[in-house]
């Protein structure tokens, strides 16, 4: 037994993500576990944050070894004990399986969703404990903010800011250095810092992830901030819909300010600095800064017109420095390791990394963090694995409801601000969505209209109204009604809306039709022309049939029928009367043959 | 000094160049050049909004498109506006904002023709075109679709369909029309301080509403009507005045009801005063008003009951004169007594003129000592006797402007938003520039809501710790700055009276705010402190007189940077107190009445009522001179009619002390006369030899004479000097008694002593129930449970099927046997109610009902909406007029619009029972307008639909539908349209074109009994040239449409269109209180 002794710690994944999944069943099955099998002092079991491979939740790290067990079990949990904790031996059973060979992988290092990527914002994301400040302070935290209180003067952090070339990485791209620049700039006496984590686009969780993992190195980039350009005073502004997020911010405001990190002369300094915990009302619109800012003030949150930028007039119309959190995240490890040294990762127009949140059609979707200039086919079939069910690639939405999405063509196309810009798309804050053969253009174009005209906060005409006439053409198209004419109109609403509107909201909303028109316009015109859904998605254009080969008259399919529109008896082959059915397709997922497929409408 | 410095530059618009001042924005600059740049949202005082986004323009080395009211000028900024590219995307977001807001008349075909007939807009309940728009001439967005020339909206319209808002007084609210600019929202949250509305939703339901969408009467809003003047819509409109057009007489006055003197522009028609709305120009209220001044004001003017004749008791009873006749009664019986017997009561609403005038009548012709000044004069006496003695008759500065300029604004005893709005938005506006603001309360009257989020300290007090505290403050003041620089005579007294005072109380509160306060008088340096003290609440004469007397040494020992205004309810009180105590010794009203009741005064002259009329049993003789009916009335022996500020010319002393003008604004009513003139008139009748001294040929000469006599008009006297000022030494030996005070003070608005609460009926209700603090449902539950008497005619169902348009059915058996196509009824709906005609659509001989389809079009089919199942109708009378005659014809094209398409459907039935082949016509604004639709499909062969805005089948109106037909078919053998006059005139002259086709129409004309007596339903047609006069009740309704003397028709139809639209403001029927009267006495 001795000589078997290794002392291991357990990483077990508490994000959000893995969290619904029953990780905290497995946590506590595991504690009982280790308990049983006598292991209490050869393994310590660690919380950690999300470890970003969401897909295959919920998961554990077994450190040394660097072995991740993925898609666990309570019950798995002992054989894990007894085989690796105990004897040492990898359970195959338990660990990620590469979906081109088939083979098993034992080290975390070795999977390629994790060895393409470069982790700098996430670094410490699913290694340290985020409810512990300790944890962070041992993996080098706070070490920036002493270096900049000893060594920095404001300006000297906006220079080394500079030579990182680091842009804004809530999706506006805007050079960080100058920013701040122009807010120390200003001489008012009172200025504050804001930390966007109002994210809200359809899919993405890097923010939120980021916030439950590692919330020390976001309070540190605020506290370098504040320093720089003078504010004693911060907001944390965070939607109310991430309450683990806010749970564990909560503990680290708490935790740093009892360590003296926060709060009057700080580290021994003459700089206070204090941040306030702000949750977000649930309006898509605050993530704007000027919206997020009059949230704050306690107003409705619709944005104004700049100027004047929040630089000069921000909250309570002092100097406000607002950065997304990701942002003030890069800032700790840009000091530690040098401008340099972040400028010389990714590309000639953005440095540094990008943190992607990957859903959508795709094998390994998660959160990862790639360099600058990755290109998008190896983020799709390498890091995420490829195409679930080996379907064909159709298109990529990259920026949520803002962005666009970039078709099979493009797959090459490095990742920067530029090149997606160049494309019709926005890099965004870092929610991709990946499309797949059986996405409907048209659908998707609606739907992302549907949720910003819901969002959209009713100031502005042509985001208010436009948006709405977009989404009424858009209907119209997908239920097989739309003329030419519409499509035509349809593009010059989103050019309307697009140029017109005030802010990053209506300027960026219709980007997704704009898109999806210029590379599958093909699409919309069956919809028009032919008036038929190619992918199969719109309800008013397609019919469900029973394939007679295959229906074996199980009877699954008419029990499940809410409209009774399934004729047949017990074992003879069923039926679907087209004028009853409603085409929910309960019965095309339901069917264990698949014996009901899908086909365009006849008429 | 340079920062003061207003600095210049130059910007350059579409290759002109235009200067502009520092901190303005390109759209301000180019306002003041001269050049249009369209927007919606833009409000002069408030932060920019960049909402509306009209006002897109391109700006050299800007992205993409800025707006001009938010992006600053700089220097040589190149400006392109008239741009094609911008015109195009101004024109498209317009396109936009207008397929959410009835636009169907912007681009109607007959556009230029419709303005031209219709002058007066039509009064219906929905708004769904121009022509039904309260709001047509002050519209925003015509003036921007015609700049834009918008001809053609590529959008159908998308209408909200939110329910009309109307629970409110004064206001109405129908957001259908909103294009959700927010200028209410900001015009309540940031300028009257009053967040009584807000945006609420999201995207496309992004509305505005009021909290929990109460009606306005439960949330904070005050009823100032700025949201309803800034609306660039008919979205807000004011419930009473809305349907009198706004371009008819309109004279720029003074308003007399407060001592603020706010500038209003008077609307008359016909010699009404119709609407009153703020001056934008004027600088105290710079285009806001108040609920009195902005919704009161042609009420209260247009009251029944104003006294309109001199008259004269004689056996009793006061019988109507002329003026000589009551001058010389009043002579004669004048001279019968002693001057001393003789009392001459001034009232604080007369003009300055009038007053002037009644001191020297008093003083010359009576020769009478026993003037005096009625309604709370005491405060006046108290603040003049005191001032005049510790500032040697020199009087302190008092400016608005200062306000809105302060660090420290007290309010004693004041409830400003309430009794002076327009001085709560200067308030507002210091708060924003950080003043501090502290409300001193007496005897617990706490401030309301709307207030309490404006202050920074507040803290009620009993009459005695008030002076107390002030006498503190005065002390602790003085011990920071160490010395007076004041020259006071008195000094030492004073200071020997402070160093004996001992403040009592030691609340914490109060001594944290004693600190405050002091650190901010003594750091007061340009900027002020203001003190606003409400003088209008009744105290012991001793108690004003300490109180004032503590705050003018605070005036004093501040070197004069603090000053104090003294606020009142009445226009001209310290103007009249000037006037009448002008070199004589005033009496007060309280020896006056001593002296009536010791039989020493015996003769009562009275500018303004007597409340309590107890006292006026003692009289012997009565004149009263009053603009209304009283309780004084029956008492008097003499009637003096007399003018208000609107019907005459004069000046008002505000509390500014500034001498306002104000303007006649219409004719006098009756037979009344100014103040002044009557006792000018009375002056020269009582003695020849005065007619020097009393021939003033205007106001104007009276003013001036003032100016030459009375020093306190002659601006020396204003400048004051801190050697002439004097301490007041305090004496607090009386324990004052702490009587009760009306909080709610708007009801103690009055004007010549008749409260405006009871002639305005609408104020009357906003007043009593904030009073009575009834929940929503109880006032309904009140409305409904009201006793109905029950009739053969129960209501099945009345519902508005689409916008305006709503579906009666009704029992009423008895007239179904009998109705046939083409009938009309007469309906009452309760028994005071107008006689209505309406056109019988379907009617069922088994169930016994009828089906009638009607417009809300007024005030009486506003009535009919609130019809509820189960209620029941007054009287029906029908079937009327006669029927349609039901005959093969062949092809019949049958048309209608509005109302006339249910009205065409039983004739359409009936037609093609017997076997005609029946084309319907159908005529709308947009396609929502357009009801019966599957009914028709069942009864006709074709159905053509036009519409104004081309959103189902045609675009145009009838004429376009008509050609269409006769195009299409080989022939027509007759044709029947109902619809308005307009477009069964239309009609008739299109079908003329394609020859002598037998052409009816079915005419609505205004009709009383229906029987043919009345005579009200004349109608002219012209046939072979000679004229004949026809009757539509019983000769029609159905005409030939060729044949009638349209021009006539519509002329007679509109003639009461004027008192039509009254009803809606001054809705009481004086024939309901005599039918009641009669009642009664049987």
């Amino acid at each position: 037994m001795d000589n078997n002794f290794i002392k291991r710690t357990i990483l077990i994944c508490r994000g959000s993500g893995c969290n619904s999944m029953n990780a905290g069943i497995i946590h506590e099955t595991l504690k009982k576990v280790i308990e049983e099998h006598n292991l209490l002092n050869q393994v310590e079991i660690k919380l950690t944050g999300c470890q970003g491979f969401c897909q295959y939740g919920p998961q554990l790290v077994v450190q040394p070894d660097n072995v991740l067990y993925v898609k666990l079990k309570p019950k798995d949990l002992n054989e894990i004990a007894e085989k690796h904790l105990k004897n040492n031996k990898i359970v195959k059973e338990f660990l990620y399986k590469d979906p081109k060979t088939g083979e098993s992988i034992e080290k975390k290092d070795m999977i390629p969703f994790y060895s393409e990527q470069i982790p700098i914002i996430r670094k410490n994301c699913g290694i340290i404990n985020p409810e512990e400040i300790d944890d962070y302070i041992s993996v080098g935290g706070y070490d920036a903010l002493k270096k900049v209180l000893n060594n920095y003067k404001p300006n000297e952090v906006i220079k080394e800011l500079e030579t990182s070339r680091l842009r804004g990485r809530g999706g506006g791209g805007f050079s960080t250095a100058m920013k701040w620049q122009f807010c120390l700039n200003n001489p008012s006496e009172i200025k504050y810092v804001i930390a966007n984590g109002d994210e809200g686009d359809p899919g993405a969780f890097m923010d939120r992830s980021l916030l439950e993992a590692d919330p020390h190195s976001v309070i540190e980039g605020m506290e370098i901030c504040a320093y720089t350009i003078g504010a004693s005073y911060g907001y944390l502004y965070v939607r109310a819909e991430y309450p683990l997020a806010i749970e564990r911010l909560k503990i680290a405001l708490a935790q740093a300010e009892e360590k003296g990190f926060l709060g009057e002369n700080i580290l021994g300094s003459d700089f206070n600095f204090k941040i306030e915990l702000k949750k977000g009302a649930g309006a898509f619109v605050c993530g704007e800064e000027t919206a997020l800012m009059a949230s704050i003030q306690g107003k409705r949150g619709m944005p104004r017109p700049r100027p004047p930028y929040p630089a000069n007039s921000g909250l309570w119309g002092k100097p406000t420095n607002i950065n997304n959190i990701k942002t003030y995240a890069s800032i700790p490890p840009i000091i530690l390791n040098g401008g340099k040294w972040f400028s010389s990762l990714g590309t000639k127009d953005a440095s540094g990394t990008i943190v992607i949140a990957l859903t959508g059609k795709i094998n390994n979707s998660g959160l990862v963090e790639i360099p600058m200039g990755t290109t998008i086919r190896n983020l799709i079939y390498n890091i995420g694995g490829g195409i679930i069910n080996n379907k064909k690639f159709k298109a990529i939405q990259t920026g949520g409801p803002s962005g666009g999405c970039i078709p099979e063509q493009f797959l090459d196309t490095p990742l920067d601000y530029q090149h997606l810009t160049d494309l019709g798309s926005i890099m965004g804050s870092g929610g991709f969505i990946v499309l797949d053969e059986d996405t409907c253009m048209v659908e998707l174009a609606r739907y992302f209209i549907k949720f910003t005209q819901n969002e959209s906060c009713g100031k502005c005409t042509p985001c208010r109204i436009g948006t709405k006439r977009m989404l009424d053409i858009l209907t119209k198209i997908v239920k097989g009604e739309g003329t030419i004419k519409d499509l035509e109109d349809l593009e010059k609403i989103a050019n309307i809306v697009k140029n017109t509107s005030l802010c990053g909201l209506g300027q960026t909303a219709p980007n997704p039709v704009l898109t999806t028109i210029k590379y599958f316009r093909n699409e919309y015109e069956a919809h028009i022309l032919n008036r038929k859904c190619p992918a199969l998605v719109c309800e008013n254009l397609i019919e469900y049939h029973i394939d007679q080969d295959l229906c074996t008259g199980c009877g699954l399919c008419k029990i499940n029928c809410a409209v009774e529109a399934i004729e047949g008896e017990k074992k003879h082959l069923h039926n679907i009367s087209q004028e009853i059915c409603i085409k929910c397709g309960v019965c095309f997922s339901i069917c264990s043959y698949k014996a009901i497929y899908k086909k365009t409408n006849e008429n | 000094m340079s920062e003061n410095k207003i600095e210049k530059g130059k910007l350059i618009i579409d290759d002109k160049e235009i200067e502009f001042t520092k901190g303005q924005t390109i759209l301000e600059a180019a306002n003041e050049a001269g050049i249009y740049i369209p927007t919606l949202c833009y409000i002069e005082d408030l932060e920019s909004y960049g909402g509306c986004r009209l006002c897109i323009v391109k700006v050299e080395g800007m992205k993409a498109y800025p707006t001009a009211c938010t992006t600053p000028a700089l220097e040589m900024m190149k400006v392109k506006n008239d741009d094609k590219e911008i015109q195009m995307y101004r024109k498209e977001v317009f396109e936009l904002l207008l397929s959410e807001h009835p636009h169907s008349c912007l681009i109607c075909s007959k556009k230029e023709n419709c303005e031209k007939m219709r002058k007066n807009v039509d009064k219906f309940g929905r708004i769904f075109g121009c022509f039904t728009c309260a709001s047509k001439s002050s519209c925003e967005l015509r003036v921007i679709a015609d700049y834009l020339g918008v001809e053609d909206i590529s959008y159908e319209l998308e209408y909200h369909k939110y329910p009309l808002k109307r629970d409110d007084p004064f206001f109405e609210k129908d957001y259908n029309l909103c294009i959700l600019c927010g200028k209410c929202v900001r015009i309540c949250n940031e300028l009257r301080g009053y967040s009584a509305i807000n945006f609420v939703n999201r995207g496309h339901k992004t509305q505005i509403s009021t909290e929990f969408d109460f009606p306005s009467v439960n949330s904070n809003c005050q009823f100032c009507g700025s949201c309803v003047d800034i609306c660039p819509t008919g979205a807000l409109s004011s419930k009473n005045t809305k349907w009198n057009e706004n371009s008819k007489n309109r004279q720029t006055s003074i308003c007399g009801f407060c001592n603020v003197g706010c500038g209003f522009d008077y609307l008359s028609n016909q010699g009404t005063i119709v609407e009153s709305t703020p001056n934008k120009r004027n600088i105290i209220n710079k285009g806001h008003g108040c609920v009195i001044g902005r919704f009161c004001t042609s009420q209260f003017n247009n009251g029944r009951d104003r006294l309109k004749y001199p008259s004269i008791k004689k056996n009793r009873e006061l019988i109507p004169t002329d003026w000589n006749d009551v001058y010389s009664q009043i002579r004669d019986k004048l001279k019968k007594y002693n001057p001393e017997e003789i009392a001459l009561i001034a009232s604080s609403n007369m003009s300055n003129e009038s007053a002037y005038v009644l001191n020297k009548f008093g003083k010359q012709i009576l020769k009478t000592e026993n003037i005096s000044i009625i309604s709370n004069s005491e405060s006046v006496k108290s603040y003049y006797g005191v001032s005049n003695k510790i500032f040697n008759n020199y009087l302190p500065l008092r400016s608005f402007y200062d306000i809105e300029q302060a660090n420290l604004i007290l309010l004693i005893n004041t409830n400003i938003q309430i009794s002076h709005p327009i001085l709560f938005n200067y308030i507002v506006k210091a708060k924003k520039s950080g003043a501090k603001i502290i409300s001193l309360n007496i005897n617990n009257i706490q401030s309301p809501k709307i207030t309490k989020h404006i202050l920074d300290y507040e803290i009620n007090f009993s009459r005695e710790e008030i002076l107390q505290f002030l006498i503190e403050l005065s002390k602790r003041y003085l011990q920071i700055i160490g010395q007076t620089k004041s020259g006071s005579s008195n000094y030492e007294e004073f200071l020997n009276f402070i160093n004996n005072f001992k403040y009592i109380d030691n609340n914490e509160e109060v001594i944290k705010l004693f600190d405050k306060i002091i650190e901010i008088i003594t750091n007061l340096e340009k900027n002020k402190g203001i003190i606003l003290l409400d003088l209008e609440k009744k105290h012991s004469n001793n108690f004003l007189e300490n109180l004032i007397g503590t705050l003018f040494n605070l005036l004093t020992l501040s070197e004069n940077k603090i000053s104090l205004i003294p606020l009142f309810y009445s226009g001209n009180k310290e103007g009249v107190f000037q006037n009448i105590s002008y070199n004589t010794t005033l009496k007060s009203i309280e020896e006056i009445k001593k002296d009536i009741k010791d039989k020493k005064i015996k003769v009562l002259y009275l500018m303004e009522r007597f409340e309590d009329t107890e006292i006026l049993k003692d009289i012997e003789f009565l004149i009263l001179q009053d603009i209304y009916l009283s309780n004084n009335y029956d008492k008097a022996d003499i009637i003096l009619p007399t003018c208000t500020f609107l019907e005459e010319t004069g000046s008002f002393l505000n509390a500014e002390l500034k001498i306002q003008k104000f303007q006649k604004c219409i004719d006098q009513i009756g037979h009344t006369k100014p103040d002044w003139q009557i006792l000018c008139e009375l002056a020269k009748n009582y003695d020849e030899n005065n007619s020097k001294e009393f021939s003033y040929e205007s106001p104007e000469e009276i003013l001036n004479e003032i100016k030459s006599k009375n020093p306190f008009f002659n601006h020396k006297l204003k400048e004051y000097n801190l050697d002439n000022q004097k301490f007041f030494i305090p004496y607090l030996n009386k324990s004052y008694s702490e009587d009760e005070l009306d909080p709610f003070m708007l009801k103690s608005f009055k004007f010549r002593g008749e409260s405006i609460y009871n002639q305005v009926k609408d104020l009357k209700e906003l007043i009593d129930y904030k009073k009575t603090k009834y929940t929503i449902k109880n006032s309904k539950k009140k409305l409904d449970s009201q006793k109905q008497s029950i009739t053969p005619f129960k209501v099945l169902s009345n519902s508005e099927i689409v916008p305006n348009t709503y579906e009666l059915i009704v029992e009423a058996p008895l007239i179904a046997k009998k109705a046939k196509p083409g009938n009309f009824i007469i309906l009452m709906k309760n028994k005071k109610s107008e006689r209505l005609p309406l056109t019988l659509s379907d009617w069922d001989i088994n169930k016994g009902f009828l089906k009638i389809y009607y417009q809300e079009k007024g005030f009486s089919t506003r009535e009919l909406t609130s019809l509820k199942k189960g209620n029941y109708i007054f009287s029906i009378v029908g079937p009327l007029g006669k029927e349609y005659p039901i005959e093969k014809y062949g092809t019949v094209l049958l048309g209608g619009g509005c109302y006339g398409n249910a009205a065409i459907y039983p004739i359409a039935k009936a037609l093609k029972e017997v076997g005609n082949r029946v084309i319907i016509l159908i005529e709308g604004k947009n396609q929502m307008d357009l009801y019966l639709e599957e009914e028709f499909k069942k009864i006709s062969d074709e159905i053509i639909y036009c519409t104004s805005d081309g959103s189902k089948g045609l675009k145009g109106k009838v004429d376009v539908g008509i050609n269409y037909v006769f195009k299409k078919e080989k022939h027509i053998d007759r044709c029947h349209f109902i619809g308005c006059n307009y477009m069964m005139m239309d009609a008739s002259n299109t079908t003329k074109i394609y020859g002598a086709i037998p052409t009816t129409v079915s005419l609505s004309t205004i009709m009383i009994d229906g029987t043919g007596m009345c005579g009200c339903c004349r109608l002219t047609l012209i046939k072979n040239g000679k004229e004949i006069t026809k009757f539509a009740c019983v000769d029609g309704p159905i005409f030939n449409g060729h044949l009638v003397k349209w021009d006539e028709l519509v002329s007679r139809c509109n003639q009461y269109d004027f008192s039509e639209k009254q009803i809606f403001q001054t809705h009481s029927c004086r024939l309901n209180t005599l039918i009641e009267e009669f009642q009664k006495d049987e």
